[in-house]
């Protein structure tokens, strides 16, 4: 069974106006999500500011309320849990945040912090020396000295604070942490460590990870697989390896087109991509492939028909009226 | 011709806790029609480094209390270390412009777009009227805003974040400067504009002749954006040279050690482990003594607990490159 099925995933915000608050339009902020990922594996989710990434993991966790489709965690189909249900289903799912100083509450010790989940699912136990020894194994397995227990989010530094945010996740033996921007926030010299340090955790407890980022070569190097996301929508997805091997949908050769590579030999000979215009208002999105307006290679039936996701290769789809992937100015 | 030399600058911040020396003895030079990336964590002294040349760090707390700016422009020479508030008014944004991260800090909420770039003008060229709106279109065509004409009237609330910063380049050359300093000005941005904006700023250093002082953390726009690079570390500078030397042969550890942590997507990296540097970058109110590396250093020895290391001039790749460590490649075990 897989850890994490979503089936048709749809969060819709409804947009209010006047002195009714009568909704005047729906933003389809995620509009026909499909996902999947197995125990101990990385699903990365990549796509621009507004593509529905965030809202998707959100939902998943259900902060957000879904507004239609499953969301299958263990096979229990969490959009339709509620009350005491839905407090079970989230012990098995964690989440850490991009910014470690705005998800830890400054008021706070670092022991609370990281007990606070036992807590409130009612883990904690009778007997203070024991919890205090697990949260001091927890910060001894993500790299912080237990001697720190005592202390607050400010007396530590970027890199540290999001230890703790891991230590927090793993509380409560998640199977599945969603991870949102977790070192976009962080110093270059430290990034390769919390990298490294969820890497590790993987592997030890066999942790399934949902990993949302838009530096796309972070995202290649820790995720099995990639959904790549445009105005709600999944338009590709592939083993990380092929999506960067072979990208098929228009978007995702412009993303990876779009990133430069730190070899400046190789810079200087490549040709790029360069999308113009911006991503459109998901208030007002195009008809067709919403990709459409962007697209250099966009023909009649792209602006009146929505393609669907289709088998390009080996556990690779996207959603292209293209037959085949348009070809690349070679990088070479 | 070098167009800007800064030479031995300090800029120390005098707090409650005692003296922080944000930017201890750094020495580089842009020259016209040049990027030079300046490479750093987060208080490195990047960004007071280019405040400095701006003369815009905040004093109180701030200083600059030793070195030289020297700005060459028409056949003057003058020092911005020493010019007085007046004279730092008229150059700012005439002959040296800025671009921060948040296009926001440039821009005036409550003004419409047209109005912000036409005061640019009158202040600087006394330029008002239809002549200042025809050069701001001009300009705003220029940097590839769709629609420019209907723009003028918008407010930055109206537009992208995008779009913002395009409004924020295309202020910081209407007067045709000679240096642009470059704050991270793509950070914030998606990568697919991103794109865009690096491809603006390129295109006007070839066509302008602009001199960029660009500051960045992301290799990957080093390697698209700079001529030649200089790396930062905890205020003092310890490695520049050209951009290929840079990535092909670092000279300090702290280059080397960066360039290598990095995952890519160029290569066939798999999901090994990441060479991370261990340790944390010291703050640059406590710093240890010798080299500010030497905690996190791999080469460390004796010498470099106790002192900082003399700059050493190199030639790498004919071009000029510089390093400031005790311990030469070849004697690193």
């Amino acid at each position: 069974m897989s850890l994490l099925e979503v089936e048709d995933l749809q969060v819709h915000f409804p947009v209010r106006r006047g002195l009714l608050q009568r909704t005047v339009a729906t933003v389809k902020a995620v509009d026909g999500v499909r996902l999947k990922l197995e125990p101990g594996q990385t699903l990365g989710l990549v796509g621009e500011s507004g593509c529905g990434k965030s809202t998707t993991a959100r939902a998943i966790l259900r902060l957000v309320d879904p507004t239609g489709g499953k969301v299958l965690v263990d096979g229990q189909d969490v959009a339709a849990l509620n009350g005491a249900e839905l407090r079970a289903a989230r012990q098995k799912m964690q989440m850490i945040f991009q910014d470690p100083y705005a998800s830890l509450n400054p008021r706070m010790t670092v022991l609370d912090i990281i007990a606070e989940p036992l807590r409130t699912h009612g883990r904690a136990g009778k007997d203070k020396k024991a919890l205090v020894r697990k949260v001091g194994a927890l910060m001894e397995r993500t790299g912080l000295s237990p001697s720190y227990m005592r202390r607050y989010p400010h007396e530590f530094s970027g890199g540290q604070r999001q230890r703790v945010g891991i230590a927090r996740a793993l509380a409560l033996e998640p199977k599945l942490i969603i991870a949102d921007e977790p070192v976009s926030a962080l110093d270059m010299s430290i990034r390769a460590q919390i990298i490294n340090l969820l890497v590790d955790l993987q592997k030890e407890q066999g942790i399934g990870y949902v990993f949302i980022a838009h530096d796309l070569a972070v995202v290649r190097h820790i995720s099995d697989e990639i959904a790549v996301m445009y105005l709600g929508r999944v338009v590709e997805r592939a083993p990380a390896v092929a999506l960067f091997a072979s990208p098929q949908h228009p978007y995702t050769q412009a993303l990876l087109s779009a990133i430069p590579v730190p070899d400046p030999k190789r810079e200087r000979k490549r040709r790029r991509l360069v999308l113009t215009g911006d991503v459109p208002s998901p208030l007002a999105p195009p008809s067709g492939c919403t990709f459409h307006p962007r697209c250099p290679h966009a023909f009649d039936r792209c602006r009146q028909e929505a393609p669907e996701l289709t088998v390009r290769g080996d556990g690779h789809e996207a959603s292209c009226h293209l037959e085949e992937a348009p070809s690349l100015e070679a990088d070479a | 011709m070098a167009l800007l030399e800064v030479e031995d600058l300090q800029t120390h911040f005098f707090t409650e806790e005692g003296v922080v020396k944000a930017v201890d003895g750094v020495s580089f030079s842009v020259d016209r029609g040049e990027v030079v990336c300046l490479v750093g964590e987060s208080g490195s002294g990047k960004s007071v480094t280019s405040l400095s040349v701006l003369r815009l760090v905040p004093d109180p707390p701030g200083r600059i209390v030793g070195g030289a700016i020297r700005f060459h422009h028409g056949d003057e020479t003058e020092d911005l270390a020493k010019a007085s508030e007046a004279r730092m008014r008229s150059i700012r944004g005439d002959r040296i412009a800025m671009i921060f991260q948040d296009p926001m800090t440039s821009l005036n909420p409550y003004m419409r777009i047209g109005q912000q770039l036409a005061e640019v003008l009158e202040v600087h060229q006394n330029l008002r009227g239809d002549e200042a709106r025809k050069r701001c279109l001009e300009m705003l065509e220029a940097v590839g805003i769709p629609g420019a004409a209907s723009r003028l009237d918008d407010h930055p609330h109206q537009l992208s974040g995008g779009m913002r910063q395009r409004v924020v380049i295309a202020m910081a050359l209407l007067c045709a400067p000679d240096l642009l300093i470059a704050d991270e000005p793509t950070t914030a941005l998606d990568v697919t504009i991103q794109a865009q904006i690096l491809e603006l700023i390129e295109e006007r250093k070839e066509q302008m002749g602009v001199g960029v002082l660009f500051i960045t953390h992301d290799l990957g726009v080093v390697a698209k954006m700079a001529d030649r690079v200089a790396v930062m570390y905890a205020g003092r500078l310890v490695e520049q040279g050209s951009v290929d030397a840079i990535f092909e042969q670092p000279q300090h550890p702290y280059t080397e050690a960066l360039l290598r942590s990095i995952p890519r997507v160029d290569t066939d990296g798999g999901r090994g482990r990441l060479e991370a540097i261990d340790g944390l970058p010291p703050s640059p109110a406590k710093l240890p003594p010798g080299c500010p590396f030497h905690p996190r250093c791999r080469y460390a020895e004796d010498r470099c607990r106790e002192r900082f290391p003399e700059r050493r001039d190199l030639e790498l790749d004919g071009h000029a490159h510089q390093v400031s460590c005790h311990v030469p490649p070849k004697e690193r075990g």
